[in-house]
């Protein structure tokens, strides 16, 4: 008996020490063999996950169980579930596929770390290159037309002076955070941006961040985010050139050369691009009530941009990008100057991006550096045929060094915190050639941001959090406003100086946010963020004419906040179809406004304008719902629409003297189109490829009082495409295709059909 | 990492220290015209004396944008200010001698880059009076554009009232035009910057935008007591009520009692006093005047 019971023992034991077994796995790359560095491994057997080393690889101990589920995932990469038998083998290599849908898929914006867009928990659009491919802009403001949630202002086409590009009922680009591959280009001094300096030819892919991402980008960031992410260099030596003729005898060309050199994992590559663009425009003015100074807008643009990288080691990254623009816009009205009023940017910008994996933490510093100089004439007759003369000479100097450090805790945590820093002058002077008024203003803005935010998932990534908080500081200082030898024809009777005191705003931005999924990629989010803007130079310095009037500064504003409540889907019925729903409320406070003070200003010889002056509204209430449905009905052919409703309103609203003023309560803010619609076809084929799109504005309001109610309107843009070979590419872009024309705010009419037809050959 | 940063914002420092260089102006030219018609040197002259200035002046480098004609009493005021853009400019000014005992009378040309070059003469007062007799008018009305009979419009060369459509076919003689708007009753001409909403309904044909003559008639207000504007017998009170600064181009918010100054077109002078104003659109203004022959 003792016998068999000690066989027993031992048959036991030696099962138990069979049973122990250890696994060996690597998971690579399935089409390269590369190793996948901190991919996540899920064991459902053990109940336990881990992540695989910088080699790929990854070890278990005294695995009891021969089978095992193994489930693995990484970034920009297909799933790998399947179950493995240690009994065959406890050495395996798990290939995982690139997933098809890797540029879409993924982005860098949302939490300032590369995401896959399933997990975050926020209402994210990415125009990837096969959108930019083929939809037709001339300008990087044309592709966000195509957003839900997003007005794009630009009546002129690329004759305007500048667009206008608001997020979700946010009137101004101040309220939207532009960035450039990662660096801000809003000045600090005002928050607007010039459109026209970004490279629309290098333009990879546009990630659109919707509702305050304040939490980890400060202001600015109030409506959202839109990063506007630039193409690197991707084989060896190559160039390319392209030409391009349109209506309005409109003429573009660039060169671009580039190169990448690889050696021992590393790499060094560069690139240069130098283009040029020139239209003798269109006449704003309306058809019926063309004068004689009337003239066409006319523009003439340069740009230029070298861009040199290098991959250090497989870990660290460092880039460098230099930008220049340099243009000249004509106002569409000549009276005695040579080719009569225009403006003139000129800008340069350079920063520097380094990224580097230390151990498990990832570091990441971009420093950058951006002067713009602005010159103005302007003439004009006014309504009592005095001719006015004045030049406007603004500078803006932007410099920033931001540092990120992320770093992943307890398996499924990614901890980011960070510093910003950026600080702004702004230095003006107006002019006045027919009078001796002479305006001087200035101003400089410090901003110091620090942030922290936790990333994490659970249930095997079905349910993903966000929780981010950031503290700004911001400091005013140096403000002045000058007027010398005034006339009247600024409205001062005698010399001023004044000098305004020094002032600060601080914030807390928090964000809470979280993405169920649901069934499969079907998903649910709802989150809850604040946004925080703070009062712009221009508007704490500056009195002066403006288009519609004469403003004052007003130095006592006070930073607005936001607050938004979201909640939102996004279901994929099937393969071939994706829908997306946003409905958002959010609550203003203190929101900045251009109002009517109810005087006016004798500007000399009893021409009076209307004083406005920036203030704060008590609190502005807006409602907003977004529905994207995009349907693949096959490789070639491919269906997207939106819509988009928004309703942001005065809730209510106290006068300086902190008397409550009813009149604008209720009220619509103004330029912000209450309905959008757009929609596009595109079909790629063998012969031409085609792209159909139509784009509804709806209603709005073009005052504070809303008493003027702009027109609504619609366009057709259509695009063809073709290749001739490896070398040659065409492009025939009809933008309003149906020559619909309208007002504008200002009373200008807009562009009507253009036409660009453009030719690039590529070596 | 850190010497590449340093170097990147040595880069950027030096990009961001560009300034402007400053242009070099040569001022532009100004003379007087000289013939009998024009004053052009120190001179004696009667108060109430009414003379010609002839002006000629050019470009040195940039186009002249400015001209500035101002009088020195011991206090120095701008009598007329106006603005072009052109290479050569010709103007002839009507000044009248003032009651102060002399006049410094300064004319300033100003090109569009600032440089500017002037020219003076001295006016002394003589013992003597230049003045010259008036015209009275004691009843004067001029009725809203809404008024069923809206004489609206006033000629002073024959002193007759004209609705719009009159006004319209007449334009070389109107210079004053009444009417009730966003700054209540007021006195304009076809010069004047009149709000458009003026001429809506059946009038927008005739708005003064389409007008080919528009003459300008300017105003100062002037506190006199009733017995004194009553008394005027020539025109020395008129000299001295609208003195030697140019004048708005409106008499606003008129109320009853009130008196204005004017000026029109060829610098002829007068006095209007509201004797009585009544209703909006439909009301009217009764005024006396008192104007240089």
């Amino acid at each position: 008996m003792k016998k068999w019971l000690f066989s027993l023992i031992l048959l036991l034991a030696t099962s138990f020490t069979y049973a122990q077994n250890n696994l060996i796995g690597q998971v690579v790359n399935a089409e390269t063999g590369e190793a996948l560095q901190h991919a996540h491994i899920y064991i459902k057997e053990l109940n336990r996950g881990l992540l695989s080393n910088d080699t790929g690889f990854f070890f278990l101990k005294e695995i009891e169980s021969n089978k095992l589920s193994v489930y693995i995932s990484y970034v920009g990469f297909t799933e790998f579930n399947q179950q493995i038998d240690l009994s065959i083998g406890n050495t395996y290599s798990f290939p995982l596929s690139p997933s098809a849908f890797t540029s879409s898929t993924y982005v860098v914006t949302a939490t300032r770390n590369k995401q896959e867009v399933s997990m975050i928990p926020a209402r994210v659009d990415v125009i990837d290159e096969e959108r930019i491919k083929s939809q037709s802009a001339s300008n990087t403001d044309n592709y966000l037309q195509s957003v839900s949630g997003i007005y794009v202002n630009r009546s002129g086409g690329i004759f305007s002076r500048n667009a206008s590009v608001s997020l979700r009922g946010l009137s101004s680009s101040a309220r939207t955070l532009i960035l450039l591959d990662g660096v801000p280009l809003n000045h600090a001094s005002g928050g607007t941006i010039n459109w026209h300096m970004i490279p629309v030819q290098d333009i990879r892919k546009i990630e659109i961040i919707k509702g305050p991402a304040s939490a980890i980008y400060g202001m600015n960031a109030m409506g959202g985010v839109i990063n506007i992410l630039t193409n690197s260099p991707e084989s060896g030596l190559g160039a390319e050139a392209e030409f391009g003729f349109g209506n309005f005898n409109t003429s573009a060309h660039r060169i671009t050369v580039s190169n990448l050199h690889e050696f021992n994992k590393k790499n060094l590559y560069w690139s240069f691009n130098v283009s040029n663009k020139k239209g003798d425009g269109y006449f704003v003015t309306p058809d019926n009530l063309l004068d004689w100074y009337d003239a066409p807008l006319s523009i003439r643009e340069t740009k230029a941009s070298i861009k040199v990288g290098s991959k250090l080691s497989p870990s660290s990254h460092i880039e460098n990008n230099f930008f220049y623009y340099d243009d000249i816009r004509f106002s569409g009205n000549e009276f005695y100057e040579p080719r009569g009023s225009f403006e003139k940017f000129n800008t340069l910008q350079n920063s520097l991006n380094y990224s580097s994996l230390f151990g498990k933490t990832q570091i990441d510093v971009v420093a950058f550096a951006h002067q713009e100089n602005y010159y103005r004439l302007n003439e004009n007759i006014n309504n009592t045929e005095l001719y006015k003369l004045s030049e406007t000479f603004h500078k803006k100097d932007d410099i920033g060094l931001f540092l990120k450090v992320n770093r992943r805790f307890f398996k499924n945590h990614i901890v980011t915190s960070g510093i910003d820093l950026k600080e702004g002058l702004y230095d003006g002077k107006v002019i006045y050639r027919t009078t001796t008024d002479i305006l001087n203003y200035q101003g400089n803005m410090l901003f110091a941001g620090i942030y922290a935010q936790d990333e994490f998932s659970l249930w095997k990534n079905k349910l993903s959090f966000n929780l981010g908080l950031r503290f700004d500081h911001v400091v005013f200082s140096d403000g002045a406003f000058g007027v010398e030898n005034p006339t009247g024809e600024t409205g001062f009777i005698d010399n001023e100086s004044e000098k305004y005191s020094t002032k600060n705003w601080q914030s807390f931005s928090p964000k809470v946010g979280f993405r169920y999924k649901f069934w499969k990629s079907n998903s649910f989010y709802a989150s809850v963020s604040k946004g925080f803007m703070p009062p712009k130079t221009d508007d704490l310095v500056r009195s002066g004419k403006i288009s519609k009037g004469f403003k004052i500064a007003n130095s006592e504003l006070q930073a607005e906040t936001l607050t938004n409540y979201e909640a939102g889907f996004s279901l994929n019925p099937s393969k071939k179809i994706n829908i997306k729903t946003s409905f958002y409320k959010s609550f203003g406070k203190n929101f900045l406004y251009l109002l009517q003070t109810g005087d006016s200003i004798d500007m000399g010889d009893d021409t009076y304008r209307q004083i406005y002056k920036r203030r704060n509204i008590a609190e502005v209430e807006i409602s907003g719902f977004e529905i994207d449905l995009n349907y693949t009905f096959s490789k070639a052919l491919n269906f997207q629409a939106n819509y988009t409703f928004s309703q942001p309103i005065i809730s209510a609203y106290k006068d300086d003297e902190q008397q409550t003023n009813s009149s604008l309560v209720g009220k619509y803010l103004a330029e912000t189109p209450f309905q959008q619609v757009f929609s596009s076809i595109c079909w790629n084929n063998k012969i031409v490829n085609t792209s159909v799109s139509y784009n509804l504005i709806g209603k709005q309001f073009a005052d504070d009082l809303n008493e003027f109610e702009l027109q609504r309107y619609y366009l057709i843009d259509l695009r063809f495409s073709r290749n001739f070979g490896n070398h040659i590419s065409t492009n025939l872009d009809i933008q309003n295709i149906l020559n619909q024309k309208y007002l504008d705010r200002k009373g200008n009419q807009s562009i009507g059909r253009f036409v660009l037809l453009s030719i690039q050959y590529k070596i | 990492m850190i010497k590449n940063l340093v170097l990147f914002l040595i880069f950027s420092l030096i990009l961001l220290s560009c300034k402007r260089e400053s242009p070099i102006n040569l001022p532009p030219h100004i003379e007087f015209k000289k013939s009998p018609a024009y004053i052009t040197t120190d001179s004696t002259v009667a108060f109430g004396k009414l003379l010609k200035v002839g002006i000629i002046a050019e470009k040195a480098l940039v186009n002249i944008t400015n001209i500035l004609i101002q009088v020195d009493t011991g206090v120095l005021v701008t009598a007329f200010d106006t603005s072009f853009n052109t290479d050569y400019f010709e103007y002839d000014y009507l000044l009248r001698k003032s009651q102060a005992e002399e006049e410094k009378w300064i004319f300033t040309i100003r090109d569009r880059d600032g440089a500017e070059q002037s020219i003076s003469f001295v006016l002394k007062k003589s013992t003597f009076n230049d003045f010259s007799p008036i015209l009275t008018f004691d009843s004067i009305v001029l009725k809203g554009r809404l008024n069923p009979d809206p004489k609206s419009f006033l000629s002073l060369s024959d002193f007759s009232t004209y609705t719009l459509a009159e006004a319209y076919n007449n334009q070389e003689n109107i210079d004053i035009f009444y009417y009730y708007g966003p700054e209540n009753h007021t006195m304009a001409s076809p010069g004047a910057n009149v709000e458009p909403d003026i001429f809506t309904g059946a009038t927008p044909a005739y708005k003064f935008d389409f007008w080919a003559v528009r003459n300008t008639t300017r105003y100062k207000i002037f506190e006199v007591p009733k017995a004194t504007f009553d008394a005027i017998s020539n025109d020395s009170l008129l000299i001295i009520a609208y003195g030697v600064e140019e004048g708005k181009r409106k008499a606003k918010e008129l109320v009853n009692g009130q008196v204005y100054s004017f000026a029109d077109k060829t610098s002829r002078l007068g006095l209007f006093r509201v004797i009585d104003i009544s209703g909006k659109d439909s009301g009217y203004i009764h005024m006396d005047m008192k104007i240089q022959e």
